[in-house]
């Protein structure tokens, strides 16, 4: 979370370029690796676009850091849906990088798993169905609790639920894929 | 909390990390993993890669996320001083303030110009003419005025008595010799005194005589009703009176009027240079064709 918010926001709505360097560290990783696990290699163009749009109506913003959150990633995610009608094609499926594999290969599971790092995490849950990869990005990236998950992606709370816990338990599987004697993660 | 406490409730917290049906992840536990509520060092070894998947999920930006952070941010302050400046200009709210003065000197414009226009074609109602035509004369535009000659017309809506005898004085001198009115054709004055409306007969309208008997008719309906209430009248007689021209007005009888029956200031009667305004504006008889 950011520290003093309400000041950071103020400042950044003049252009302060501080101020706007505090946001933009604390939230655009989240949202490249959101867009990451979606659109691919276009994530950071993506996520441009978005910061662009966001830096457009910064000035009629107002509300805390949550709904800051709930509005980036908003526009985050209209962002790509446009991307993915540009693209006339499914989400790009993003393969597991070499290095979780090369760290699979080598160690016993738990040890690949403790040596998992952000990539490799993001590749692991891009194999999951979108709906469920969506749900779970948002919760744990964008910090959103089911209840602004569900209105962002225009779902009732329940299904939210539903989709968090059906992708964690398919997760669980495909960790427990990752074979001590170096197959790695299959499906 | 004791410590024996803490224990306890970690120790209830892991037991619930798996389901004991079938060994998945029970929906409070999944929460808690979300919402980072539950430490990868909490957690069972049997759960510790999901905790640990999600904890480098949501880890902080590495520094190749955070290479472009300078030009980023640059672009950014620079687009939002813009738009902020873009909100706030002045030059805007002069233009949007131009354009709505525009606008409006547009419609104003359009509304005079077609009120102008149907004011010169003399297409208003009387009312909106009279007002039309006063106004445009004072910025030296010259449009018909109903009013111009309203003072040559005979006036032939209805009004009160004491009216009557002032038009029925001025009518007499533009009918011809050979009409009378009927006030003046009563042969008695005892007589003198209307029998229907007052009005109609004081109205200058000339009607003729022809087939009555010694008395005044205000008009010819006056006439065939005076004939149906004689006591003494005899078959066929209210037919016969229906079809006289007792009390009838003459332009009627000629033909004038195409034989409409309505009671009209006979056209001749007007003094001359009448442009083609006919009548009263209420009188319900059109426009002027005149023109």
């Amino acid at each position: 979370m950011i520290d003093d918010f309400p000041a950071i926001l103020t400042a950044s709505q003049t252009g302060d370029d501080r101020a706007i360097a505090v946001l933009w560290g604390e939230l655009n990783h989240r949202v490249v690796r959101f867009l990451r696990s979606r659109a691919g290699d276009a994530a950071e163009d993506i996520a441009a676009e978005t910061w662009l749009s966001v830096a457009r109506k910064l000035h009629t913003f107002s509300g805390g850091e949550i709904e800051f959150r709930a509005w980036l990633f908003t526009v985050a995610r209209r962002r790509l849906i446009d991307w993915q009608r540009r693209q006339q094609r499914r989400p790009t499926l993003v393969g597991l990088p070499n290095e979780f594999e090369s760290i699979a290969a080598d160690d016993p599971a738990a040890e690949a798993i403790e040596s998992l790092d952000t990539e490799a995490a993001l590749a692991v849950v891009a194999r999951l169905p979108g709906d469920q990869a969506e749900v779970i990005l948002l919760r744990v990236l964008a910090g959103l609790d089911v209840a602004r998950v569900a209105a962002l992606i225009g779902k009732r709370s329940g299904t939210v639920r539903m989709l968090q816990l059906r992708g964690l338990r398919r997760l669980r599987e495909l960790l427990a894929m990752v074979e001590p004697d170096g197959q790695g993660v299959t499906r | 909390m004791s410590e024996e406490g803490v224990s306890r409730g970690d120790m209830r917290r892991r037991l619930t990390l798996m389901d004991p049906r079938d060994g998945v992840l029970d929906p409070d536990t999944a929460e808690r993993l979300l919402d980072g509520r539950l430490p990868v060092d909490d957690v069972p070894p049997d759960a510790r890669a999901l905790a640990r998947l999600i904890e480098m999920t949501g880890a902080g930006p590495t520094d190749g996320e955070l290479s472009s952070q300078p030009e980023a941010v640059a672009v950014l302050a620079a687009a939002i001083r813009r738009s902020s400046v873009d909100a706030l200009s002045p030059r805007r709210t002069r233009t949007s303030k131009r354009r709505l003065i525009q606008a409006a000197a547009a419609s104003t414009v359009g509304v005079m110009t077609l009120f102008g226009g149907l004011a010169a074609a003399n297409a208003l109602p009387a009312a909106a003419q009279s007002v039309a035509s006063d106004m445009l004369e004072k910025v030296g535009v010259s449009v018909p005025n109903p009013n111009t000659h309203a003072d040559t017309h005979p006036d032939s809506r209805p009004q009160s008595r004491s009216r009557t005898s002032a038009s029925s004085t001025t009518v007499p001198t533009a009918v011809a010799p050979t009409t009378t009115l009927a006030p003046t054709v009563a042969p008695a004055p005892a007589t003198a005194e209307p029998t229907g409306p007052p009005t109609t007969s004081d109205q200058g309208v000339a009607r003729s005589t022809d087939g009555c008997d010694s008395t005044s008719y205000a008009n010819h309906g006056d006439y065939v009703s005076s004939i149906a209430k004689d006591a003494n009248r005899q078959p066929g007689d209210v037919p016969a009176a229906a079809q006289s021209d007792c009390g009838k007005p003459l332009t009627s009888i000629s033909g004038n009027n195409g034989g409409t029956g309505v009671e009209t200031p006979k056209p001749e009667a007007a003094t001359t240079g009448n442009s083609g305004e006919s009548g009263a504006p209420d009188q319900g008889q059109g426009k002027g064709t005149g023109k």
